[in-house]
């Protein structure tokens, strides 16, 4: 990072306001912000409420990057981008070092020291600086010796890294990160998590990070703003900003765990204040353990056990092993049982194989060897796709993007494509469609045309294009990726529903939140190898399994862990009747 | 599993270590030669070149030939075209609207290796170059940096793109869609439902891919420095020299008459 070069502050924002050509209502208005020197400023909101376009106009992006009606000023680095010619907002953008969201659509090198060169080489850098720069900006994001590396070779984590040494070789005055973890799996997120801490902790560092994920933010961060539909709502430090914990779930954000914890508590009378960190949040708590305002109760396993199923498989793996042609092989001699009715959670880092696996279930890969069984049937998908429509009708898979699918001029077409496949026609065809709209909550859309629906309704329809096949098994991948908290609890509160309507549920996910909430058992994977594979309980009891898998327990896990719970909690709830012993069953 | 679009071999040889401005020049100078000449017997000689140079690059002939598969029948579809088809003189073999002659004959041969000898001096380059250097080597001999770029965003975002496309054509197979039965008509129709989500995979791509480059500062001044530095040695400059005078002398020596089998044709 650059030294602080004047006393002005980096980034200054004055009523600023800004519209997308082509939408109804500006994308942010009235923002008024400075970003200080030195500190870590976190900008949390739902989806769609400015994070990502409020992290553009701070590089100088927006207005003249993407097309719409500008009003106001940003100041960076003493001069008003609004009103400087293209070449000079070129220049600009060196004192905003800017990471996005997506790690492979910012890394367009042929090879790391490419990437980290590029903005150097536009600013006229002699070629002896840019190496030394670049060996050591790798150096400080952990990737030294990662030069001559393809980014397309990076894992998600490493490419993040790889955007921040970019970022960071320009010396920018502010390194502004708009959701550099949401879409990497646990490993990434340690790695990218470990370089942001890094910089903060030098000291020097001005860094503005957005999400719609409280917690890892709260952890770090030294301001908060709090952006709703387009405007500031509140900000200031953590503790004043989530002083009042409603008002935050009313803006549509989510509490981390260690808050909604202490919140209620101090509602309860047990504590003096709710915490934002889970160190305060779990030395609070110790606290009031010692001083009696607090009393253990019983493990929450005994009357918290999830169902577990041994009724007939729906899916039966036998000696499954599976290569790509001409590659390694990725899938090793795997047995596996899914009984029906029972909700799984696959999880592993990402290249465990977890996925590759839940393509064999509705036949989209076919084994190398060993055989894949739906409902006592041996399933004769290939990858040619033969038998596949009959694997289509036992097994829908609802894929991470919703994009990946949509197609059709509306929605009821869209829904009906899977039929109309399957050679559903006529009646039969419009009921199946209208029911799977009614139950994901689309019914009366089915004119509209999907690309204009908003995430989370594309989400759902997508779910929707799978039920109306009618399947069995529903193969749920990554359900949260992308989505904010409310997003993510819809989403999950559907993929419930069809639990409770019957249906077999295999999600695959790297959010331990999710398993911890909803999972009734959980299959881990590691390099091509079920190396786990128990209730959601027993799972979260196994540190070592846990440390094996790079994976961590979702945050009120790890506290109760650290406050002496004889066996995992897995919720907030849990832990408001494990400590709070009397509202047991209320 | 996605493309890799690279094709170079990594191998310690003077080949590997040459300049890329030489490599590029080299080649062009290899399409020069192999065009100016119609006589198979300098068609196989630049085409024993080739696969010596190969040998001081320490490729194998299978690596080398490996590479232009495809194009080996193109070439003998090619040979065969014009031994049948080709210039005329005493048939020796006659047959409704053929009429094959000796001339005919290796003057198809020799197009079939001129194909050839093209193709693999394109993928000799590929293979002996890494992808970022050929770039270099092309800015170096004053390509725009512009047109560089897209050629490297191209080979960068194929394997990414390939991917999403392996990915939405799952979604819809799991979906019950079969691409692979059906008439041509019925296929167009249903190869929609993948060409669609894959463009707007593609501009959404495209769109974050802008903001990154916009982000670094590009077009802060009308020219860039490059971090690739690398000065050619005097034996590189002297071939610098040495090989437009070879490509010149290859047109000297075929407007003398020289490799040329029939007169008056490619």
């Amino acid at each position: 990072m650059s030294s602080r070069e004047h006393d002005a502050d980096p980034v200054v924002l004055r009523d600023a306001m800004f519209r997308y050509r082509s939408a109804e209502l500006p994308a942010l208005q009235h923002i008024d912000l400075v970003i200080p020197w030195g500190q870590l400023t976190a900008i949390l909101g739902p989806t769609n409420a400015g994070k990502t376009t409020l992290c553009l106009m701070l590089a100088g992006l927006v207005p003249h990057q993407l097309p719409g009606e500008f009003s106001g000023s940003v100041v960076v680095a003493g001069e008003d981008s609004a009103e400087l010619g293209q070449e000079k907002i070129a220049q600009l953008t060196r004192h905003v070092g800017s990471v996005f969201q997506n790690p492979e659509s910012q890394l367009f090198g042929l090879t790391v020291e490419e990437d980290v060169a590029f903005g150097q080489e536009n600013l006229m850098v002699a070629a002896a600086q840019i190496r030394s720069t670049t060996a050591e900006v790798l150096a400080v994001v952990g990737l030294g010796g990662f030069e001559k590396r393809s980014p397309y070779r990076l894992s998600g984590g490493q490419k993040q890294r790889v955007a921040i040494a970019a970022a960071l070789a320009l010396h920018p005055q502010v390194l502004a990160l708009d959701e550099p973890i949401s879409e990497l799996d646990p490993i990434g997120k340690a790695e990218v998590l470990e370089v942001v801490r890094a910089l903060k902790d030098e000291g020097s560092a001005t860094i503005v990070v957005a999400d719609h994920d409280a917690e890892w933010v709260l952890e770090i961060a030294d301001r908060v703003v709090i952006l709703a539909a387009g405007s500031i709502v509140a900000s200031g430090t953590p503790a004043e900003v989530f002083a009042d914990p409603d008002a935050i779930l009313a803006h549509g954000l989510h509490l981390p765990d260690a808050l909604a914890l202490t919140h209620y508590l101090t509602r309860a009378g047990a504590l003096p204040a709710a915490s934002t960190t889970e160190a305060s949040a779990t030395h609070a708590l110790q606290s009031a353990l010692r001083d009696g305002r607090l009393v253990a109760g019983s493990p929450p396993a005994a009357r918290a056990a999830r169902a577990t199923h041994s009724g007939a498989p729906a899916i039966e793996v036998r000696g499954l092993s599976f290569g790509y042609p001409g590659s390694a092989q990725v899938l090793h001699e795997l047995d596996l049982v899914i009984p029906a009715n029972d909700y799984i959670a696959l999880v592993g880092h990402n290249g465990s194989g977890k996925t590759t696996l839940a393509k064999h279930f509705n036949g989209i890969l076919a084994p190398s060897s060993g055989t894949v069984l739906l409902n006592g049937a041996l399933l004769k998908g290939t990858a040619a796709g033969v038998g596949l429509s009959a694997a289509a009708r036992t097994v829908g898979y609802v894929y991470q993007n919703p994009d990946h699918q949509i197609f059709a001029r509306t929605v009821f077409d869209e829904v009906a494509f899977g039929p109309r496949n399957l050679g559903v026609s006529g009646d039969e065809l419009s009921r199946v469609v209208t029911d799977a709209l009614e139950f994901v909550g689309l019914a009366g859309d089915e004119k509209k045309e999907p690309f204009f629906l908003g995430l989370g309704q594309r989400q759902r329809l997508a779910v929707a294009s799978v039920l109306a096949m009618q399947p069995a098994v529903l193969v749920v991948d990554e359900p949260d990726t992308g989505q904010d908290a409310a997003g993510a609890a819809e989403m999950m509160h559907l993929v419930d529903r069809l639990h409770d309507a019957g249906r077999t549920i295999v999600m695959i996910t790297h959010s331990m939140e999710l398993v911890a909430r909803h999972a009734h058992r959980v299959v881990a994977m590691a390099d091509g190898r079920i190396v786990a594979d128990s209730p959601t309980r027993e799972f979260f009891a196994s540190a070592e399994t846990l440390a094996g898998l790079s994976l961590r327990a979702p945050q009120v896990t790890r506290i109760c862990a650290a406050l002496g719970s004889a066996s995992p909690i897995l919720t907030v709830e849990e832990a408001i009747d494990w400590l709070i012993p009397g509202r047991q069953g209320t | 599993m996605p493309l890799i679009a690279t094709f170079y071999l990594d191998r310690r040889s003077p080949v590997h270590r040459a300049h890329p401005r030489i490599k590029l020049v080299a080649s062009l100078v290899a399409f020069v030669a192999i065009i100016c000449f119609n006589d198979p017997r300098y068609q196989l000689a630049i085409f024993v070149a080739i696969l010596l140079l190969g040998a001081l690059a320490r490729l194998t002939p299978f690596e080398l030939l490996g590479r232009v598969r495809p194009v080996l029948v193109i070439a003998v579809i090619i040979a065969a075209a014009w031994a049948l088809f080709g210039p005329a003189g005493t048939p020796v073999w006659q047959f409704w609207i053929f009429h094959v002659t000796g001339t005919s004959i290796l003057y198809g041969i020799a197009a079939g290796i001129r194909v050839v000898s093209l193709a693999l001096t394109f993928f000799f380059v590929l293979e002996t170059t890494e992808q970022a250097d050929v770039l270099y080597g092309l800015v170096s001999l004053g390509m725009p940096y512009p047109f560089a770029f897209i050629i490297a965003s191209i080979f960068r975002f194929a394997p990414t793109i390939s991917g999403e496309g392996e990915t939405i054509r799952e979604a819809q197979r799991a979906r019950g869609m079969d691409f692979s039965s059906g008439s041509i008509f019925t296929r167009i129709q249903k190869s929609m439902s993948f060409v669609i989500p894959l463009l707007v995979r593609v501009l959404k791509t495209t769109v974050d891919l802008s903001l990154a480059i916009a982000s670094k500062a590009y077009g802060a001044y009308p020219k860039r420095t490059s971090f690739r530095q690398r000065a050619m040695t005097s034996g590189e400059r002297m071939l610098m020299v040495l090989l437009p005078a070879i490509a010149a002398a290859c047109i000297l020596a075929r407007v003398l008459g020289y490799g040329a089998l029939v007169p008056g044709t490619l």
